[in-house]
């Protein structure tokens, strides 16, 4: 089976499957239908009270979303065309309760998902709740407790606090059937290290509870029961995985500097306080780059000033003197905030997003301006903007800042300093450098937006998506340009994206001065070593001859024979 | 039997809080209340059915209200379908 990789790695363990899909909905054959009828009556009523139950409460807290939606849920109960169909076939075909349940909501669901519209067909999600609250309290028992020993969850989602009960029992991988990769529990897993793998289509219909599995999260592979030579090749990977974090410790907790005694620094891109813990493990010299989208997506609302201020304090607290970098709300783009109200654009990657919508919802913008300068009062705090495109979004920032700072005073509320950068992700941006590093206290470099809008083509597309090739020598002008602009100007500038963390990208932009480096957590160490390994001067000749160069191959070519030379 | 051609008027038509709005509102009603659509029969009084049909921003249906109160829950319908459902 195939799956998208969320966090990569491998394991190989049992398997323990978290799912309400544990329950036994096998066919039986029943001659007293009456007696399933009455169970069946006797389930609805009761989920029925607990529904509404719920909705009186969400109600009272005026979640009136929420209730909503479990309004939907009670009405289906109430359903003739759905529970009269359970009822209809348990009398017909005489069957026990729990299998007409699974059957009718099953083929229900396929009506709605056969539907050509998208609200209609994201409600199969409402039936399969309802399906699972009915089958929860025909089988009277909760969830199977969790066995000790090492494992593997196999689940078709998890809730954060699964992760977090599980990762204490042993948990070595987690495997999904659906999930996302922004998601909670992608996050935590990628907190805690844990090889995790996403959207297994089919996966729950062929695991079976205690079987043995192989979780290659490199390829994105999941074997159930592998053959011994999967197992020597896992075995492989665990021992040359071992081997390199053991040459990787040295690295972990050392200041970073190239082989001629250059000072960088390697920075982390995070999502949230959960992964600050292990940003410190892995020796992270600070974060370089704070998404803060999370804390608007799981949401009906946004986020005010307070919890905003409890989220952006508490990971300032935990970084204990390192930098914070936050950028502001990147909104827009594949990142859809659907209580935002941004109407469905033809083009949304260059549509009305990030700066260019928070310059425009003050009542948005502001309260995030607010929680960052009362966070800055903890400990060194710098704000990012991202799609920076023209000067006078710079400035337009500036004027809030100096509101909400005013605004801040007034009430009596401490603030710190703060360093105010962009991203330089727009070709605009790059091309005008040389004005906007007069404008702004530090660049970061967003290579992933910055070469998709370079070459004009979708990362998403895969027809054209090859285009964006990092090595190619058109960006590694524009960031030649960038890190010049900035050097005159006496700004640092940052790498933040995909590119910053790939071994032979690394001696470029140590050549093009580059002062740090962001990443993804696991790369910490190796971003540092391989940074350690290159002796600056050098690197200058070889951007030089990079940039002389015609293709992306021609690039990787010079670099890889340049590198060769010094081991 | 009283006939009525209504028109969906909020944005996002039939979907879920539509559908229990509708379900909710017809279901006080003693008469049926049903959508002719493409050869179908739809019952608004299950949930289930006003979903399937499915009805999209523009979109005409017809529906057919047949019973005692007809004519009370046939004007309950059109101010529902006015109001677009409560939406925009």
């Amino acid at each position: 089976m195939n799956g998208t990789i969320a966090v990569g790695g491998m394991a190989l363990a049992d398997v323990h499957i978290i799912a309400e899909q544990h329950m036994d909905v096998a066919r039986r054959h029943v001659e007293q239908t009456q007696a399933e009828q009455v169970r069946l009556d006797a389930a609805v009523r009761l989920c029925g009270e607990e529904l509404s139950g719920l909705i009186r409460q969400l109600q009272e807290e005026g979640d009136s979303d929420h209730a909503d939606i479990l309004d939907f849920q009670l009405l289906l109960l109430e359903d003739d065309s759905y529970i009269g169909r359970i009822s209809c076939m348990i009398q017909e075909e005489q069957v026990n309760c729990e299998y007409a349940v699974s059957q009718c909501s099953q083929a229900y669901r396929e009506e709605l998902a056969a539907l050509d519209n998208p609200y209609l067909n994201e409600r199969t999600a409402d039936i399969a709740d309802i399906e699972k609250r009915l089958l929860r309290v025909l089988s009277r028992r909760g969830t199977a407790p969790i066995r000790p020993g090492p494992k593997i969850a196999a689940a078709l989602d998890l809730t954060p606090s699964q992760v977090v009960e599980l990762g204490r029992q042993g948990l070595q991988g987690i495997v999904l059937e659906q999930g996302g990769l922004s998601s909670h529990c992608v996050i935590l897993a990628r907190s805690m290290n844990i090889p995790c793998i996403i959207g297994v289509a089919g996966l729950l219909g062929q695991v079976q509870d205690g079987q043995r599995l192989l979780l290659d999260a490199q390829r994105g592979q999941v074997t159930v029961e592998p053959s011994p030579e999967q197992v020597q090749a896992f075995e492989r990977y665990q021992a040359a995985y071992r081997a390199e974090q053991a040459e990787l410790e040295q690295f972990r907790h050392t200041a970073t500097a190239t082989a001629d005694g250059k000072a960088m620094r390697v920075y982390a891109n995070i999502t949230s306080e959960q992964e600050v813990p292990e940003l410190l493990r892995q020796g992270g010299e600070g974060v370089g780059l704070l998404r803060t989208e999370l804390l608007y997506m799981e949401q009906d609302a946004p986020p005010g000033e307070e919890v905003q201020y409890a989220a952006y304090s508490a990971i300032v607290t935990r970084l204990a003197g390192r930098p914070l970098i936050v950028r502001s709300l990147d909104v827009g783009g594949d990142k859809h905030i659907p209580y935002l109200n941004i109407p469905q654009e033809d083009n949304p990657f260059l549509g009305y997003r990030a700066i260019r919508y928070c310059l425009d919802h003050p009542e948005v913008f502001h309260p995030q301006l607010a929680a960052v300068l009362r966070a800055a009062a903890l400990g060194p705090v710098q704000l990012m903007l991202p799609m920076i495109a023209t000067i006078s979004e710079v400035e337009l920032t500036r004027e809030s800042i100096a509101q909400v700072r005013a605004e801040l005073k007034e009430r009596g509320a401490e603030t710190g300093p703060i360093s105010l950068g962009m991203m330089v992700e727009t070709p605009a941006a790059a091309v005008m450098a040389h004005q906007f590093a007069g404008a702004v206290d530090f660049f970061s470099i967003g290579t992933n937006d910055l070469t998709q809008y370079l070459f004009a083509a979708d990362r998403n597309n895969a027809r054209v998506a090859a285009l964006n090739s990092y090595f190619q020598p058109a960006l590694l002008h524009m960031v030649d340009r960038v890190c010049q602009c900035a050097h005159r100007h006496g700004i640092e500038v940052d790498i933040c994206g995909q590119a910053g963390e790939m071994d032979e990208l690394i001696p470029l932009w140590v050549g093009m001065g580059v002062d740090n480096l962001s990443v993804s957590i696991p790369s910490i160490p190796r971003v540092r070593r391989t940074i350690s390994r290159c002796p600056a001067a050098r690197c200058r000749r070889l951007a030089d001859r990079a940039l002389q160069c015609f293709s992306d191959q021609e690039v990787l070519d010079c670099v890889r024979e340049e590198v060769r030379q010094w081991s | 039997m009283v006939v009525k051609e209504l028109q969906v008027q909020n944005k996002l038509g039939f979907h879920a809080r539509v559908a229990s709005r509708i379900t909710r509102s017809v279901s006080a009603f003693q008469s049926s209340v049903n959508v002719q659509k493409d050869g179908r029969r739809f019952d608004l009084k299950s949930v289930t059915g006003v979903m399937m049909v499915n009805a999209k921003h523009g979109d005409i249906v017809t529906v057919e209200i047949d019973g005692p109160d007809e004519e009370t829950a046939a004007q309950a319908l059109e101010v529902l379908f006015a109001e677009k459902f409560g939406e925009t």
